[in-house]
């Protein structure tokens, strides 16, 4: 095979999983804001009266900023437990790399549903945190931990720690550890050496890691409805409700749109940020 | 191994695989095979161990799918002409709504044998599937930490604060509790707002809201709520389970929800699901649904009221006579108004 021929053929390759998704995900998500643009009752065109609904409506809007400000915490939360485990692999031994991997791994292997379950356990009333805040006299009764916002937020950390740790161990393993001798050596504190070359340079393997855990953390269902209750309405809830409960199909396509581009912004932000960070790193 | 020889033998292979795979498709093409949902707990377990085998006698082979009933209204508007189901289980508020649709297909009472047994009520809306069985509502309480309830209104007392649990109005059971809260304080179906006024004095005692009635079952179970609205078998399945949690009728009755059974039109197995039906009106099928473990209770005329649904009535036209039926079509007009405004009633 020459050089020449070989570009010719390779975007033939990509051919089949493009109209995969072509198929599978760029046409029903075309169909989809398209319904967002008619009517409930008789699907003629209203054009973007929905949106202005969803916008002028409080509940809507309060519940699309408390979705993404959930994102927020639950990705600050993760950065703040998972970075110290990163660098942890990073320094191990063979062994011990293993072994970190090996936990981190485990909790994938189980359903969210099971891992969300879990939460109900350890923060329910007769749960681990409260029995043993009873036994040690902390408390007179049962604190209520399950259905607040906080529960949320830790049990999705806990649930989604994975997509950030991994990145970040890739990050921590393309450090070359001479940087670190090269600061230390130069006369820098262990601290003013992390601020100024650790930091930096696995800047790209965060922000990956939290976009990561942002988009997945806006958008589970699943551990928003189990572990915050009813009471707290996130948007997959309000899209849930709308499609499933009321058929309101075009509001429920609506919500989704809005959903989906506002979480695009947000994630395509980071990576803009990513690439600025990279040249942070290496200048 | 040369690479011909290798590849051959690999199609050889694969192709007896596929083989093996028909195989056991021809011998069981006998039964006739419907598809079905059924709601989550009881009623999906009372299926599989009492319908189920009932069907198979008869040479149906049902396979069930434990969802709620908005979730299947959904899936068959979706696909028509090939529906997802042959025979479909529904409360009657989401049934009266959907009935425009012209989703089912008409019953033939006349070949059905079991469908003269039922009372006037439980015969059906608009010819399109009889009352199978009637779920009933009223409070469910932990009989260890709280006296025994005697009216909705019992849910304000000082007592319960903090363990009470409620559910949304997307249900059955959230729309029919409060439609009792509207009435006994000057509302009716038309008229909601007493009910929400209610409920806003209700929240510094709510210690959860579940999402749906089968997640407020099972705060029961995790101790995190001691009163709340909730079905009765689904109770009384608890209950014999040993968890701590019992049923009161409240005094202005226990509502009743009338869930029926419907062929979907467009069903390739018409004559299957009529048979399916009537096997669910027998009286082996309707009395084995009323007894114990199951406590669903039945329509047919013919069935004996076992001591535990006695609290309900002593027999099918006497829980008529007791209980409240509803007024759906009124309801319809505003649901999803009221599910909006439960909602930003109960936000935090």
């Amino acid at each position: 095979m020459t050089t020449a021929a070989a570009p010719a053929r390779e975007w033939q390759l990509s051919l089949p999983l493009a109209l995969y998704f072509a198929a599978f995900f760029a046409a029903p998500l075309a169909i989809m804001l398209a319904i967002s643009l008619t009517s409930e009752t008789d699907r003629s065109f209203v054009g973007l009266s929905y949106y202005f609904k969803f916008f002028a409506d409080s509940l809507s809007r309060g519940s699309l900023a408390e979705t993404l400000w959930l994102g927020a915490k639950t990705t600050m939360l993760c950065l703040l437990l998972g970075y110290p485990l990163a660098w942890l692999h990073g320094r191990a031994s063979r062994r011990v790399q293993t072994l970190i991997l090996f936990v981190i791994i485990l909790p994938l292997l189980t359903s969210v549903v099971v891992r969300t379950f879990a939460w109900i356990v350890i923060l329910g009333r007769q749960g681990i945190v409260n029995s043993a805040l009873l036994q040690l006299g902390l408390i007179d009764a049962p604190l209520r931990l399950l259905y607040t916002e906080g529960a949320v937020v830790v049990a999705l950390a806990q649930i989604q720690m994975p997509l950030m740790v991994l990145p970040l161990m890739t990050a921590f393993a393309q450090l070359d550890p001479r940087t670190h001798e090269a600061s230390i050596s130069l006369g820098a504190s262990a601290w003013r050496t992390f601020f100024s070359v650790t930091l930096p340079l696995t800047l790209p393997g965060m922000i990956a890691g939290a976009m990561l855990v942002y988009a997945a953390s806006v958008t589970a269902f699943v551990t928003q409805t189990i572990v915050g209750g009813g009471r707290l309405i996130y948007m997959p809830l309000l899209i849930y409700q709308q499609a499933i409960s009321l058929n309101n199909w075009p509001f429920a396509a609506t919500v989704s749109i809005v959903l989906l581009i506002t979480v695009l912004a947000l994630v395509t932000a980071f990576n803009q940020l990513g690439r600025a960070s990279r040249g942070y790193a290496s200048a | 191994m040369s690479p011909s020889t290798s590849r051959r033998r690999f199609l050889g292979a694969s192709a007896a695989l596929a083989a093996c795979g028909l195989a056991p498709e021809l011998a069981r093409a006998q039964a006739a095979k419907l598809v079905g949902n059924t709601y989550p707990g009881v009623y999906e377990e009372l299926f599989r161990n009492v319908f189920g085998p009932a069907l198979r006698k008869q040479g149906i082979d049902p396979t069930w799918s434990p969802i709620l009933v908005v979730d299947v209204v959904a899936k068959i508007l979706a696909a028509r002409d090939s529906p997802p189901f042959d025979v479909v289980l529904f409360d009657e508020g989401p049934l009266i709504n959907v009935l425009k649709d012209d989703i089912f297909a008409k019953f033939p009472d006349s070949r059905s044998p079991n469908f003269k047994d039922l009372p006037e009520q439980f015969r059906g809306f608009e010819n399109t599937g009889p009352v199978i069985t009637v779920q009933a509502i009223g409070l469910a309480y932990n009989p260890k930490k709280v006296a025994k309830p005697t009216s909705w209104n019992d849910l304000w007392r000082k007592e319960y604060k903090g363990r009470v649990g409620l559910t949304g109005m997307a249900s059955s059971l959230g729309t029919a509790y409060m439609c009792e809260i509207a009435k006994l304080n000057g509302g009716s179906e038309r008229n909601f707002e007493p009910a929400f006024a209610k409920i806003k004095e209700l929240l510094p005692s709510v210690a959860s809201v579940a999402p749906s009635p089968g997640a407020l079952v099972a705060l029961f179970q995790q101790g995190e709520i001691d009163i709340a609205p909730n079905y009765f078998n689904n109770i009384m399945l608890l209950k014999s389970k040993g968890v701590d949690v019992d049923f009161a009728v409240p005094a202005t009755g226990a509502v009743m929800i009338r869930t029926t059974q419907n062929i979907i039109k467009n069903t390739k197995q018409f004559d299957a699901a009529v048979k399916y039906v009537d096997v669910a009106l027998s009286p082996e099928v309707q009395q084995a649904m009323i007894n114990k473990p199951y406590f669903s209770i039945s329509t047919s005329t013919k069935v004996q009221f076992p001591p535990e649904v006695q609290m309900l009535g002593s027999s099918v036209p006497d829980m008529l006579k007791k209980g409240v039926l509803l007024n759906w079509a009124e309801i319809n007009k505003i649901r999803p108004q009221l599910i909006d405004r439960f909602n930003r009633e109960i936000k935090v």
